[in-house]
């Protein structure tokens, strides 16, 4: 079961409704204790970070998240859940990161469209289990901070310099791009992290708008 | 480089789309994505078709974020704060703010809780003799230059712009190579011509949103591929 961290930092809708038609079980935990017995933890979100930080360390999730990463379980940071997983942003220089992916998020630009909002083409920098086995494809995005590319980086993308758009270290995954909002390629990608990360599908729902 | 985004546009009355037999949105919006769409604005009205906007109801905008792989935004008769966080909630991408929605606290504050990527503006422009691109409010153009009114929807707050560009036929390269200096995405919004699309997308917009049901996604691209712009697969 696919436990989504809630902490008001962006609708899970539409997260939620790709896990439906992908066929995973979740749940919405807003402190540890609501969490699934096991299953990777989602941290997904968007909007300013320093509100996410004070949800997150006055829910308790803070302190519970490295622990829960240092036990193994699956941690998936998605858009600005993947700066809250990073060592820290350029966008809140005073307060750190969970510092679960190595990297410092820094603003995009200067001299470019920011927000970056978009369908960029992604390109992987190797084969990984992660991975779909297309080489590439294109991905939704809407961010105004990215990690730069390093060792962990798995996937890359362009805007203006190149930006990091997934992250792997142990069983603790980051992605940049709105996978939920980036057509059947982000759906599968989404997909097979999921799997990897040792999720199983139960069987898709259909949605019944009548 | 980004792919330059084909976006219909869908008008909602009462939850459903009177122009496909009463349909829910989200079936429509679900066949669009099919048929390639890179997005999709909703728009939603009073009364079937065209017309003066309604408030917005989060109960089809819910449906919707639940069916579709791609992102969308809302046009409605937004009141306050408390409609932008219900929309978005429910999973918009992007409220869509008309000028007279719009003052420098209510779009500075929205940015500040909701965060910059949430909000855009729309914005009618129409080409003077006298006086260049001026904003047209209320039946015509007025006094307000429209390259200053989007450098100031930037600083207060705004992500992107949906421009509308007039009159039938005006030369349109130069108001969209202004917009596209801003840091803010610029999406043309036609009546459904391709004359003047390719034109504002070449000049730096960085989309188009048309009316569906004239062309599919699919077809905008194969009349765009030929001007060497980049579109998604």
């Amino acid at each position: 079961m696919i436990t989504f961290v809630s902490f008001h930092g962006g609708s899970l809708t539409s997260l939620e409704g790709a896990m439906d038609r992908l066929g995973f079980g979740h749940c919405r935990a807003a402190s540890p204790d609501q969490a699934a017995p096991d299953g990777p933890i989602v941290l997904a979100g968007s909007g300013p970070l320093d509100p996410a930080y004070a949800a997150l360390k006055a829910s308790g999730w803070w302190r519970e998240l490295p622990q829960l990463a240092a036990a193994g379980r699956p941690v998936v940071g998605i858009n600005l859940g993947l700066h809250l997983l990073a060592e820290g942003s350029e966008e809140s220089p005073k307060g750190g990161g969970l510092g679960l992916i190595p990297g410092l998020v820094r603003r995009l630009g200067p001299g470019l469209k920011v927000p970056h909002m978009g369908w960029a083409p992604v390109r992987q920098l190797g084969a990984h289990p992660l991975l779909p086995e297309t080489p590439g494809g294109w991905l939704f995005f809407c961010h105004s901070h990215a990690l730069e590319p390093a060792g962990s980086t798995l996937l890359v993308a362009v805007h203006g310099r190149p930006i990091s758009v997934m992250e792997c270290r142990g069983r603790t995954v980051g992605i940049q791009a709105q996978v939920e909002k980036s057509g059947r390629f982000g759906l599968a990608l989404l997909e097979k992290t999921l799997t990897v990360l040792g999720e199983e599908p139960l069987g898709s729902l259909t949605p019944d708008f009548n | 480089m980004d792919a330059k985004r084909i976006i219909p546009v869908l008008e909602v009355c009462n939850g459903r789309i009177a122009a496909a037999g009463s349909a829910h949105p989200a079936e429509w919006a679900v066949s669009l994505e099919r048929e390639g769409a890179d997005g999709i604005i909703f728009r939603e009205t009073v009364e079937a078709g065209p017309g003066p906007l309604a408030p917005p109801r989060a109960g089809w905008v819910r449906d919707v974020a639940g069916a579709l792989s791609i992102p969308f935004a809302l046009e409605a008769a937004f009141h306050g704060l408390e409609d932008l966080e219900a929309v978005l909630e429910a999973g918009a991408d992007r409220v869509l703010l008309r000028p007279a929605m719009i003052s420098a606290p209510t779009l500075a504050g929205a940015a500040r809780t909701f965060g910059r990527a949430h909000l855009g503006v729309v914005l009618r422009a129409d080409l003077t003799p006298e006086n260049g691109w001026r904003m047209v409010l209320a039946g015509g153009p007025g006094e307000r230059d429209a390259q200053a009114w989007m450098a100031e929807m930037e600083q207060w707050g705004a992500s992107e712009i949906l421009l509308e560009a007039g009159p039938e036929g005006a030369a349109i390269g130069t108001l969209f190579q202004g917009a596209a200096r801003l840091a803010l995405s610029v999406l043309y919004q036609c009546a459904g011509e391709s004359g003047r699309v390719a034109d504002a997308l070449l000049n730096g917009a960085d989309g188009v949103a048309f009316p569906a049901g004239t062309r599919s996604p699919e077809q905008w691209k194969s009349l765009l591929r030929p001007h060497g712009l980049t579109l998604r697969d």
